[in-house]
């Protein structure tokens, strides 16, 4: 539109290096009823990222939900799931009680990018939802538009930070920090235009869920086993 | 007899106003616009390449083999064959890069506990011991080989 016609598209200005963005669509899937609450996600998330080590500061983080006999759902994530989750000591009202790591979605329709007033967080061609820190400007309408929370505001940039799925490392061959270190395959990560890529099977093999779905942002990471309480 | 059109002079100063912002605007877009942004679409194009970029830390269990392969192969046959190597021993692209530099080695019975700690909350199956009850103040190493 303003664009106002030059014929930018031609030229290719950005080498990518040999990655070939529009063979990819990535997606990610969560077996929630493999999820241990260990941490190890949140942690090698933090070191490969350097996200700020202060608590509420999270890419990823466990919460663990709790469901009471008198219809309470009681939610908790002490530092984020970092350090693991102590034992429930009141077990008596308690009918069921399981880990759910959470993340940003790499929606399809993502909220985020639509309030972005300058042009600095978008959806790459391979789905991944992405920061420009260059070109944020801090307002922090992002944070507010996220459905999952996904998303805070670097205390030392100043700029909005979230979940890139490890785009440094996915484009490169490997596999996100968070699945590196996950000891039980909770999380599993692929190329979702691959038929035989581990996310590919994992849609298939399963009963897949999305959180929010009435909110029609399509999200990219696929949940198996979660219950309607979780939101 | 008036001219309805005869009195046209505050117009034309509003349009020349107008004309003059409109093309402040193009000149100054095109100095303040970066060249690659539109290249994929609303975001500068050199900002994906930026973070692609960014330095890896975890360097992922294949790496590992190349030099301790003995100890893959006792891995990937041993229960714990789904836990990576840095994910007990912490992110190790730079003791690839100089194998002076050692990557952490857990030691005593807190990191262990971290998965293998009693908890309602874990899955049913999965391998879970009472702290308190099960040898407490004894290194698990001292029986269980975490690679075997």
């Amino acid at each position: 539109m303003l664009g106002l016609g030059f014929p930018k598209k031609l030229l290719a200005l950005t080498n990518l290096d040999g990655y070939k963005i529009e063979e990819h669509l990535w997606g990610y899937g969560i077996d929630v009823d493999k999820c241990i609450g260990c941490g190890r996600c949140v942690n090698a998330c933090k070191v490969e990222n350097k996200v700020p080590d202060d608590p509420f500061f999270f890419r990823t983080w466990v919460e663990r939900y709790t469901e009471k006999k008198n219809d309470k759902v009681e939610v908790d994530s002490p530092n984020g799931g970092k350090d693991g989750f102590a034992d429930i000591k009141d077990k008596k009202e308690l009918i069921k009680s399981f880990f759910v790591p959470k993340m940003c979605n790499h929606c399809e329709n993502p909220p985020c990018v639509q309030v972005c007033p300058v042009g600095a967080t978008y959806k790459s061609k391979d789905g991944v939802v992405l920061v420009d820190p260059g070109y944020c400007i801090g307002c922090r309408y992002c944070i507010q538009a996220c459905p999952y929370g996904a998303r805070y505001l670097h205390p030392e940039k100043r700029v909005a930070d979230k979940c890139t799925l490890c785009y440094h490392r996915i484009t490169k061959g490997l596999q996100p920090a968070c699945v590196e270190a996950c000891p039980t395959q909770t999380r599993v990560f692929g190329n979702l235009k691959a038929a035989q890529s581990p996310i590919s099977r994992f849609i298939r093999a399963k009963k897949i869920l999305v959180l929010k779905p009435d909110l029609g942002t399509r999200p990219k990471i696929f949940y198996s086993g979660i219950d309607k309480e979780v939101r | 007899m008036s001219n309805p059109y005869a009195d046209f002079a505050h117009i034309k100063r509003l349009l020349i106003i107008i004309v003059v912002v409109a093309i402040g605007f193009i000149v100054a877009r095109l100095f303040f616009v970066p060249k690659d942004f539109y290249e994929f679409g609303h975001y500068r194009g050199g900002s994906v390449t930026e973070n692609m970029a960014r330095p890896l830390r975890y360097a992922g269990s294949l790496s590992c083999k190349d030099c301790h392969e003995e100890k893959h192969l006792s891995w990937s046959k041993s229960r714990h064959k789904t836990v990576n190597c840095e994910t007990c021993h912490e992110a190790a692209l730079k003791h690839t890069e100089d194998p002076a530099i050692k990557p952490t080695k857990p030691e005593g019975r807190k990191f262990c506990l971290l998965c293998h700690a009693k908890n309602i909350s874990k899955p049913k199956n999965f391998p879970q011991v009472d702290p308190q009850g099960h040898n407490p103040g004894q290194n698990c190493a001292e029986c269980h080989n975490p690679h075997e």
